[in-house]
């Protein structure tokens, strides 16, 4: 195999591509802003609305036939507006208000339709009023009775989280970085591999490479590291747009999601580094996947499953209590990810490091062999 | 310069059944030769300039290009050859100046060597003023003749032209024409697939008719007009492929 071959047939293929609008658009701009725009956005969002949920003053069906004592007070007290029905579950359910209360001699009972999820501030602030009443009537007969106010709580209960808060920002990082990187990298790299193998062939290029001196080995390797560079430009690109992403996702201190992080620059480099053969072994099984198709919309339905399996391979850094282990680092995609998720929370080692490298290193190169094999056949490649 | 013995194609498709594409067509073509393959749509023809270009795999026979045998040697064949066939496109986003290089650095030329070829076949094929066009502003002409300097960038001993004047207008045609006398003059050997009668009894030494995977006659025009008693290739063509019937 001739080297310099492959590399004429790289710059080819980057420089052909350079000029595709569809390829700035698809590769760099989508990447670049749906991540920032979708999650920031969804974020400012959600904050508004919790905001707004909190200023609200919910109108709540009120029935108070046992006069309970401090009800109405309590609640006038946390900003809710009480109209007196006599039927306030009826109120509720017809969503004339958004809550009803309604007392017994020994409850009271709240009333709200738990499939209206823009109602759950309303609830959570009712409960909050309705506990605080119950502490204060106990405390009141507590003190009436003549005993200590802590008779009823001899303890506390302290939850002291000993993860530094690095690993607490990782952990949410973590267990959706390597999903979302590598459903961008797959499908970032489809485009490209569908236009160097399909669209070849929809554009009858294919013939004038295929008869030219290069070798079949030559043309895949070339395309090959077309496609590779293109998903690692992709995935750079969505590394850097995730990060400016949790630069700007507030976290319920305040702080932003990055900063907790704590990510050096030497796993940064480190996960850079991983990126590299899950962008080769990404870029050769879509090549070999699309190589087959007749056309470009046969690629896409070929192509389609393969953003399914990275997602599901992803998901498994969601799951809770999965790692690396001794088995991880073999399991394509999962490895990638998992490897990810260990690096950000700082809990990695070498030897999963270099496992994990070796065997995307492997299954790049058996994905390469499988690509030249189907570039081989003319059955595959003059398919009509 | 090409031998070709008893070259066979049997495609094997999973819901057609086999096919005969190609049934055994041997002939020969020397260098300084131009040598023409006729037949009607669905022959044998491209099949045939398919596997002298090593992009299909004879299911039997033999043949060699340039001294280099087609199963043993693809590499060396298509290093000797330059094939262009009838429906190849080109890259619509390079230039024709960055698609000849392109393919001569695929041949092993140097930078010095691809940039005076491309200068002589933008003379040639009067290219030179569209040479840093994008290919997809040049008209189908202009398209033609790219794609010919394209196959013939590293000056290959032996061309396979299928249809090389294909959507041509007249002068645009006689450049090609001339093009391909030129190669025979230097000694090239030139496999020539055609449906212009004219082009073919103007440019062809000998012609082969190729029907159903088969030729049915193969000679000179003199040879094949006195074989089927007319004069015009077209009448020729007509009463070989009757005679095959």
């Amino acid at each position: 195999m001739n080297i310099k071959t492959a590399l004429a047939i790289y710059r080819k293929e980057i420089l052909d591509f350079s000029r595709d609008r569809r390829t700035i658009v698809s590769m760099i701009l989508l990447p670049m802003l749906i991540m920032p725009v979708v999650m920031i956005g969804m974020n400012r969002f959600v904050d508004r609305q919790q905001t707004e949920a909190r200023a609200k003053r919910y109108a709540i069906a009120f029935h108070d036939p046992a006069t309970f004592p401090g009800l109405r007070a309590a609640f006038e007290k946390a900003g809710f507006d009480l109209k007196e029905t006599t039927d306030p579950r009826q109120a509720v359910e017809s969503k004339t208000y958004d809550l009803g209360i309604e007392s017994t001699a020994t409850s009271v009972r709240l009333y709200s339709d738990l499939s209206q999820a823009d109602l759950s501030i309303a609830r959570g602030r009712a409960r909050e009023t309705l506990d605080a009443l119950r502490a204060l009537i106990v405390n009141q007969r507590l003190a009436k009775a003549g005993l200590p106010l802590d008779t009823l709580t001899p303890f506390k209960v302290e939850n002291v989280n000993v993860a530094p808060p690095r690993r607490m920002g990782a952990a949410l990082i973590a267990s959706i970085f390597g999903l979302i990187l590598v459903v961008f990298m797959i499908s970032g790299g489809m485009y490209p591999a569908m236009d160097m193998t399909s669209g070849e062939k929809e554009r009858h290029t294919m013939e004038m490479l295929l008869s030219s001196a290069a070798t079949r080995e030559e043309i895949v390797l070339g395309k090959l590291l077309a496609v590779s560079t293109l998903t690692f430009l992709n995935a750079c690109l969505s590394v850097m747009s995730m990060g400016a992403t949790f630069y700007f996702t507030k976290t319920s201190s305040g702080s932003n999601l990055l900063g907790t992080t704590g990510v050096e620059p030497s796993t940064f480099l480190l996960i850079v580094v991983a990126v590299i053969p899950m962008a080769i072994f990404s870029a050769a099984i879509t090549l070999a996947v699309a190589a087959p198709a007749r056309s470009s919309r046969e690629a896409a339905s070929y192509l389609t499953p393969l953003v399914f399996a990275g997602m599901f391979g992803g998901m498994i850094t969601v799951l809770p209590g999965i790692t690396l282990g001794w088995r991880g680092p073999f399991i394509p995609i999962a490895n990638f990810c998992l490897l990810l998720k260990e690096l950000l929370s700082g809990d990695w080692s070498w030897r999963s490091y270099a496992i994990t490298m070796a065997t995307n290193i492997s299954y790049a190169s058996i994905a390469f062999a499988l690509a030249v094999r189907i570039f081989k056949r003319e059955e595959v490649l003059f398919r009509s | 310069m090409i031998t070709v013995s008893n070259l066979a194609k049997i495609f094997e498709d999973k819901k057609r059944g086999r096919k005969v594409g190609v049934a055994g067509v041997s002939f020969e073509a020397d260098s300084g030769e131009i040598f023409g393959l006729l037949g009607p749509n669905g022959a044998g023809k491209t099949t045939t300039l398919r596997m002298l270009a090593t992009i299909l795999r004879p299911s039997s026979g033999s043949a060699t290009v340039a001294g280099h045998d087609l199963l043993e040697s693809p590499d060396l064949v298509r290093r000797s050859l330059g094939f262009l066939s009838g429906d190849m496109g080109l890259y619509h986003r390079l230039t024709p100046r960055e698609t000849l290089r392109f393919f001569g650095q695929l041949n092993g030329m140097d930078e010095a060597s691809i940039a005076r070829r491309t200068a002589e076949l933008f003379h040639v094929f009067g290219i030179a003023d569209y040479g840093n066009s994008r290919v997809d502003k040049l008209s189908t002409g202009m398209k033609q003749k790219v794609k010919i300097a394209r196959a013939v960038i590293h000056d290959p001993p032996v061309l396979i032209l299928d249809e090389p004047t294909s959507g041509l207008d007249v002068p645009a045609a006689h450049v090609v024409e001339e093009f391909i006398l030129d190669a025979k003059r230097k000694g090239k050997c030139v496999l020539l697939s055609t449906h212009a009668m004219e082009e073919a009894e103007y440019l062809c030494d000998r012609i082969a008719i190729i029907n159903e995977g088969k030729i049915g006659a193969c000679g000179t025009m003199e040879e094949l007009r006195q074989r089927t008693g007319k004069q015009r290739l077209r009448e020729v063509f007509v009463a070989l492929l009757k005679e095959a019937a």
